[in-house]
């Protein structure tokens, strides 16, 4: 029902504000999870869902893998959905993200995982534009940190506010086999946030 | 050492950087033979004692907060020269800072600590899109210096704290709750916005959004100078929303509907649609001036619009995305493209011809940049780069191509930014103008200045803005619909009277009770197990009850208790008290009971004894008792030592247990034991009885020693739950035709083990003597077996087996999971 109100105030002429509304704003990876193993298929491939079945497949293979978090708290389909209105032009700058007069969007990511060395090293992102004016950024899984244009994940608008874009922002986790980890099964919980900005 | 090249002489007598908080080691060359004297700025942590001639090397330390610099040290032979090495000593700033996840109430505290070595000016204050605000703070802290800051909060739900020092900025998220363990309250945004236009005017505009309760939501916005109405309201799945205007009347208007998945809307002017989110999304929007269709599952994507009075003007477009990313497109023209680790091209027809492009995009480290050249109606070249070096950006962009007249045409930019909170600034110059904006945004405040020179004429205008939130009250969101959470009102009472200052746990946070023993909490909608504790200083038991919607107001009666102190006279440890429970109080403890009459077990010191006693416990009644140990008479029992008995803290039904008997200062002793002893055997002065626990044991198990030292008696907790089997398998992940160890330990004096193959019974052969009684076997994974496992994942399948151990009539069982690959 949030989404179809906001759908309502689409007009709403906000010269300073543009909106950014998330289904979720939490990824819980938990390896230790119970579950049966399940396969979601993103970007043409299947990937694992994160819990014990799955990190018992890692464990009798020998190269990494790849796998989706085991609840994305609010959202559904291992995925973050996203309606982004704009209400001005984005403007002033922006190499390859927010060029021209598009808004960029782009992604927070705060909270811990227990997993060795720096979780920012593992974390894949995608995003794939449900519908609306948008331009992915990341159209196959990239790594988070490398993501060019200081993590722009899409360029957005402007003026989306008879057709507010949704986005789908797919999030991976990569563990390998030979990890050393400090206590297993692992769970850990990233707490996103997202931003619309002019560069 | 003579021989080392003047080149290398030179390099080892460079100043040496390093980090704060780093090892340096200095080499110093051409010291003559002799004793040496140290003089170091920095900690030495190897320094010598002299020179052989060749080369010498002192290492440092450079503490983790020493200021940035220069710092000699020094080497000085005896009545010679000294010869010197400089350490510059770089500039690190670093901070750290402790913010806790959750904060409950108006006030959040949190530690920094300057860890690197230059003075920092921390600002903290609340970043944009918080739903929490504070005043903003600044902190001084020296290096090494900590400092705690408390943050006075207003408002509930995601506060975003901006942490900026010279070491940079850091965002936290921290949910803030109420006091009280009140829900969230639900709140409402608004933004109150005004702008002057040269040649447009003046402009007025509020808009308030937000939920008001689980089921009802509410968006308004008004809008000056034309006066100017749009609202929303929602309640359960459905929405209305309508946009009037003075003097026009509706213009706009949405009625929608959702359910689980789907999702549908009728709007004004005529249109329906009709969008259904599951594992896919599909969407369709039929209008009298087109139909629109979409989809997206995460690999393909579809969007396509046909204008029913206009055929021809048909688009579509069709994405796979993944690794390689491509898609086809119809729109005015056939396209395909690609996109692949940073190249992307795309090629068609357009109308006015073909049309290719091929560019590269990526980015080193603050300087991104694109490249692509193509073709359309004549070659193109497009370059656009930009860097960041905060607070300052640059970009620049140009692009060579021909323009709709096929002439040469040229198209360039270039912008700088400067962004520093709470100020921003940009200036863009292009082929096509000059524009450029100021803006200080300082939450919950923003002004913006903008203008923009260009050929049809210049533009310039003036925004500010004010954010605000309020929460709904209480009262409203419970008349609307509630909260997730029910709320929850009932009694705390004591023999049918209230008790104040209980506290009553199980809903979102532990509240405590009133004079008249009420208490208020938020209950999950699906019910709850409400606990109640009493006060201190109350003679009471806890108590839990089950309360569900629907259900009375619930009512905790708490569960009366005793209170007995035991005094003791003489040499006695204390007593075990037998009744409603059983319980150990020390000599001069104190204990809580359930009331009732206890029997009182006396548990002397060695050589003294005291007889046995009831006591009759009335509910909030508290009573003293005096247990008399008196010494016990030598002469007659001349024999008489002291005992020392040590119990099992706690067994099992069937468990085969031991005892621990010593007969102070004295040889061994001659027992009797209540239960059959299995075994007995001497461990150096104490003697060891092993028994089993009856297999038809419940609760406790009361047990006697008799000695020629007097007698001890024990109540030893039962616990039905505890393991009396151990399997191992080896290796615990088999693959086809490998053979699996099975070794197999009990608690208790198995007569025979059993393994459950999914093939027969495999028997397990008893080795050596117990306890614990050991059994193994081994097995051979074969077809079979693989065909009974299940499949785990792909490779990997788990086959459930089962050990059975049998004593008589009495068997014993326990599961385990061999990994098969």
């Amino acid at each position: 029902m949030g989404r179809a109100l906001a759908l309502l105030l689409l007009a709403l002429p906000r010269a300073l504000a543009q909106t950014v509304s998330c289904d979720a704003a939490d990824l819980l990876f938990d390896f230790s999870d119970p579950g049966p193993l399940q396969t979601l298929t993103v970007g043409g491939e299947s990937y694992y869902v994160a819990n014990l079945a799955s990190y018992l497949l890692l464990l009798s293979g020998t190269s990494p893998m790849r796998f989706l978090p085991t609840q994305v708290v609010g959202g559904s389909g291992g995925r973050v959905a996203c309606t982004l209105t704009t209400y001005t032009f984005g403007g002033f700058g922006g190499t390859l993200c927010g060029a021209g007069f598009t808004w960029c969007f782009r992604a927070g990511v705060t909270g811990s995982l227990p997993v060795p060395g720096d979780w920012g090293g593992r974390l894949y992102v995608l995003v794939q534009v449900a519908s609306g004016n948008a331009t992915s950024h990341v159209p196959t899984p990239t790594l988070l940190s490398a993501v060019p244009d200081g993590r722009g994940l899409a360029s957005v608008g402007p003026f989306t506010f008879f057709t507010p874009a949704q986005l789908w922002i797919y999030y991976f986790l990569e563990l390998s086999p030979t990890d050393a980890f400090s206590s297993l099964p692992t769970q850990g919980v990233l707490t996103l946030s997202y931003s619309l900005q002019t560069d | 050492m003579k021989r080392l090249s003047p080149a290398l002489f030179a390099l080892l007598s460079l100043a040496l950087g390093a980090k704060p908080g780093e090892v340096v080691a200095l080499p110093f060359l051409g010291l003559p033979p002799g004793p040496l004297e140290v003089a170091s700025d920095l900690p030495l942590l190897l320094a010598p004692q002299a020179s052989d001639g060749g080369v010498v090397l002192v290492v440092v330390e450079v503490p983790p907060h020493l200021p940035p610099g220069t710092y000699p040290v020094c080497l000085r032979p005896l009545g010679g020269e000294a010869l010197c090495r400089e350490v510059t000593v770089e500039a690190l700033a670093k901070l750290r800072a402790k913010v806790p996840g959750e904060a409950v109430g108006g006030s959040l505290r949190l530690a920094l600590r300057n860890e690197g070595n230059l003075p920092l000016r921390v600002q903290l204050a609340p970043a944009e899109g918080s739903e929490v605000f504070f005043p903003p703070l600044t902190l001084p802290l020296l290096p090494g210096e900590e400092g705690e800051a408390e943050l006075s909060l207003s408002g509930f739900g995601l506060l975003r704290l901006r942490v900026a020092s010279g070491a940079g900025e850091a965002f936290y998220l921290v949910r803030v709750r109420p006091e009280g363990g009140k829900p969230l309250p639900y709140t409402l945004s608004g933004l109150l916005e005004g702008g002057y236009a040269l040649g447009t005017g003046t402009s007025l505009r509020l808009a308030l959004e937000g939920a008001l309760s689980r089921e009802a939501r509410l968006a308004l916005a008004l809008e000056g100078p034309h006066p100017s109405l749009r609202l929303g309201v929602g309640t359960g799945g459905f929405s209305l929303g309508f946009r009037a205007t003075g003097g026009r009347g509706v213009e706009e208007a949405r009625l929608g509907f959702r359910e689980g998945p789907w999702e549908g809307a009728l709007g004004y002017p005529p249109a329906l649609e009709v969008g259904y989110s599951g594992a896919a999304f599909y969407r369709l929007r039929l209008s009298p001036e087109a139909l629109a269709l979409g989809l997206a599952d995460g690999t393909w994507a579809f969007s396509g619009t046909l204008p029913w009075g206009r055929p021809e003007g048909i688009t579509f477009r069709l994405e796979r995305y993944g690794d390689p990313r491509l898609y086809a497109r119809w729109e005015g023209g056939a396209y395909l493209g690609f996109a692949f680790r940073g190249w992307e091209g795309e090629a068609g027809f357009s109308p006015s011809g073909p049309a290719f492009r091929l560019g590269y995009a990526g980015s080193e480290g603050s300087f991104t940049y694109a490249l692509g050249v193509g073709y359309r109606g004549g070659p193109t070249l497009g370059l656009r780069a930009g860097y960041v070096a905060p607070p300052f950006s640059l970009g620049g962009r140009l692009e060579l191509g021909p323009a709709p007249s096929l002439a040469p045409f040229t198209s360039f930019g270039l912008g700088v930014g400067y962004r520093e909170a709470p100020f921003a600034l940009g200036l863009d110059l292009s082929s096509s103008g000059l524009g450029g904006f100021l803006e200080w945004r300082e939450a919950p405040f923003a002004l913006r200045l903008e203008g923009r020179q260009e050929a049809t004429g210049a533009r310039l205008q003036l925004l500010g803005s004010y954010a605000f939130r309020f929460p709904v009250p209480e009262e409203a969101t419970l008349a609307l619909g509630g909260y997730e959470e029910v709320p929850l009102e009932g009694r705390v009472e004591l023999l049918g009277k209230p008790v104040k200052g209980a506290r009553v746990e199980g809903g979102l946070a532990p509240v405590e009770t009133d004079e008249e023993g009420r208490f208020r909490l938020y209950a999950p909608r699906a019910g709850v197990r409400l606990k109640a504790l009493p006060p201190k200083a109350l003679l009471a038991l806890p108590t839990e009850v089950s309360w569900k919607p629907g259900d009375p107001p619930p009512v905790l009666a708490l569960r009366p208790a005793s209170f007995l102190r035991l005094r003791c006279q003489g040499g006695g440890r204390g007593a075990y008290l037998a009744g409603e429970v059983g319980a150990f109080v020390p000599c001069g403890g104190e204990a809580f009971l359930l009331p009732g009459t206890y029997r009182l077990l006396p548990q002397a010191l060695p050589g003294f004894r005291a007889g046995e006693e009831e006591v009759a416990l009335e509910p909030l009644g508290q009573r003293e008792v005096l247990l008399a140990f008196t010494p016990i008479p030598t002469a007659p029992l001349p024999q008489a030592r002291p005992l020392r008995v040590e119990w099992p803290l706690e067994v099992a039904p069937g468990e085969v247990a031991q005892v621990r008997v010593r007969l102070e200062g004295g040889s061994l002793p001659e027992v009797r034991f209540s239960l059959p002893v299995l075994k007995e055997r001497r461990e150096g002065d104490d003697l060891v009885l092993l028994f089993q626990v009856p297999w038809e044991a419940r609760e406790r198990l009361e047990v006697i020693l008799w000695a020629e030292g007097g007698e001890s008696r024990a109540f030893l907790p039962l616990n039905p739950g505890k393991d009396l089997l151990l399997v191992r398998l080896f290796p615990p992940r088999a693959s086809l035709g490998e053979r699996v160890e099975v070794r197999v330990e009990t608690l208790f004096p198995a007569e025979e083990v059993h393994l459950l193959l999914p093939t027969g019974a495999l028997p397990l052969v008893a080795e050596g003597e117990g306890p614990p009684w050991v059994f193994v076997g081994t097995f051979r994974v074969e077809e079979a077996l693989l065909k009974e496992a299940r499949s785990l994942t792909g490779s990997l399948r788990a086959l459930s087996l089962e050990v059975r151990a049998r004593q008589g009539e009495v068997e014993r069982g326990k599961e385990v999971r061999l990994l098969l690959r």
